[in-house]
């Protein structure tokens, strides 16, 4: 299954879309991430990408980059 | 000892709280935010629960609102310092801690200061009212007085800001967690709240909800992301927390609201019957003096303002002390409450119960009370 890495600036911002995704069924949970501009922190999950933006989006979440691993 | 300072402090905290801080330092001995291991995730995701509990608990919009601080004067003073500019007007009120006053006064910002009524709610939002100016940025007052335990009109203060795009800040430290404040409701942007008095959660931990951008930082350091920028990020929380959090309060504040969920209003109730039991009593002693009217609840916290006539406040709270009752005696850090009391010489004595006090703890302060008259200035 193919997995994606949604980074986020900080540990709160991941933490929140974490539990978003949760919220509605799909599995996440949080890595660190080394960023361009220092550390970071990704939400990693294996769901439709545009049904996890969708939710991420309506939560507030600040979504730096999405990554496909 | 009978604690009757839980102003000060609550003096005892629930097992619940007391458990759940032990469990923190077991099992959140992590420092949440900066590693990537399951430790640091698991404290990280403590703390978020937490963040989320408190933002329901007041009203706000969400768990990114709450700053962690180290205190509820600290959480006043990043507000203060960094929403204002000097020759920026604010309105505060009559009764405020120094922990408003002082860092007010540092930040050159020109204050008016509307008087409290302590019967006439309506009186005291005219006084707002009539002072606010084209210019006003924002009013900042007290929930409740920590002198005399006067609460203010928060809804309709809330009103008046919203009327005049003027920003709210509310020093919540004697309501928070005793009677119910909604953010939302009364349209409040910053709430500072001291947990460790009405959430009873362990010291070292105050809290700072933040609903419009605070501005200037006063504390730049570590956040844990971003680390080759030398700038603080502009991220909600993060921005405002730089160093490492105090998670065992943290959880403690948590496991406190867990705890007043279940205690539910009738602890307030049970609260202000104590207070007003000992007002009845002490209102028919002819050497004690009182400087509040008779107590409704909404319109006072669980707090008493008294002297012994003729004696030093100080004096009385020693044989208080003496007689197995812990109380505060002095200004309380409030000098503009103790100018309006007129009672900036000497100060006052101050009883406050908690959710533990019982009826014979006030059966034996009022007791001890009458039977005081032997001191003399």
């Amino acid at each position: 299954m193919r997995q994606y890495m949604i980074v986020t600036p900080s540990v709160t911002n991941a933490l929140k879309g974490r539990d978003a995704l949760r919220r509605i069924g799909i599995p996440a949970r949080i890595e660190r991430k080394t960023r361009p501009g220092g550390c970071g922190y990704g939400i990693i999950t294996g769901a439709d990408i545009k049904k996890v933006e969708s939710v991420l989006n309506g939560a507030s979440v600040k979504v730096l980059e999405i990554l496909d691993l | 000892m009978i604690n009757f300072d839980n102003a000060a402090t609550s003096g005892r905290k629930p097992e619940r709280v007391i458990s759940a801080v032990n469990r923190a330092l077991l099992k959140y001995s992590a420092n949440p935010g900066r590693g990537g291991h399951d430790l640091s995730v698991e404290a990280a995701s403590a703390v978020y629960s937490a963040r989320e509990k408190i933002a329901a608990f007041f009203g706000a919009s969400g768990g990114d609102r709450v700053i962690f601080t180290a205190n509820c004067t600290a959480s006043i003073n990043y507000v203060l310092k960094g929403f204002l500019k000097p020759g920026d007007h604010v309105i505060i009120s009559d009764l405020e801690h120094n922990a408003v006053v002082r860092p007010l006064k540092k930040t050159g910002a020109e204050f008016s200061i509307a008087a409290v009524d302590l019967k006439d709610d309506e009186k005291t939002v005219e006084s707002f009212a009539s002072l606010i100016r084209d210019d006003t940025k924002l009013i900042f007052c007290t929930a409740a007085s920590n002198v005399c335990g006067k609460t203010l009109p928060l809804y309709e203060i809330g009103k008046l800001c919203r009327r005049g795009d003027i920003a709210f800040g509310v020093d919540a430290a004697q309501m928070a967690g005793v009677a119910p404040i909604d953010m939302k409701k009364c349209g409040i942007d910053f709430l500072c709240v001291a947990p460790h008095k009405g959430l009873y959660a362990p010291m070292g931990l105050g809290i700072l909800i933040a609903e419009r951008d605070i501005g200037n930082t006063l504390i730049e350091g570590g956040t844990g992301t971003n680390s080759l920028s030398v700038y603080q990020p502009d991220i909600m929380p993060e921005r405002y927390e730089s160093g490492t959090l105090n998670v065992p309060a943290i959880i403690g504040a948590s496991a406190g609201i867990d705890f007043l969920n279940e205690a539910g209003i009738g602890a307030y109730k049970r609260e202000m019957n104590h207070i007003r039991r000992i007002y009845e009593n002490l209102e028919k002693m002819p050497h004690i003096e009182l400087y509040t009217p008779y107590m409704n609840d909404d319109a006072y916290m669980p707090v008493l303002a008294f002297n012994v006539k003729n004696a030093d406040s100080q004096q009385v709270a020693a044989y208080l002390n003496k007689n197995g009752i812990a109380v505060r005696a002095g200004l309380h850090c409030a000098p503009l409450a103790h100018r309006k009391l007129q009672t900036v010489n000497g100060g006052t004595v101050r009883i406050a119960p908690s959710v533990f006090t019982t009826p014979a703890d006030v059966s034996y302060l009022i007791k001890t009370v009458k039977y005081i008259n032997i001191l003399k200035k």
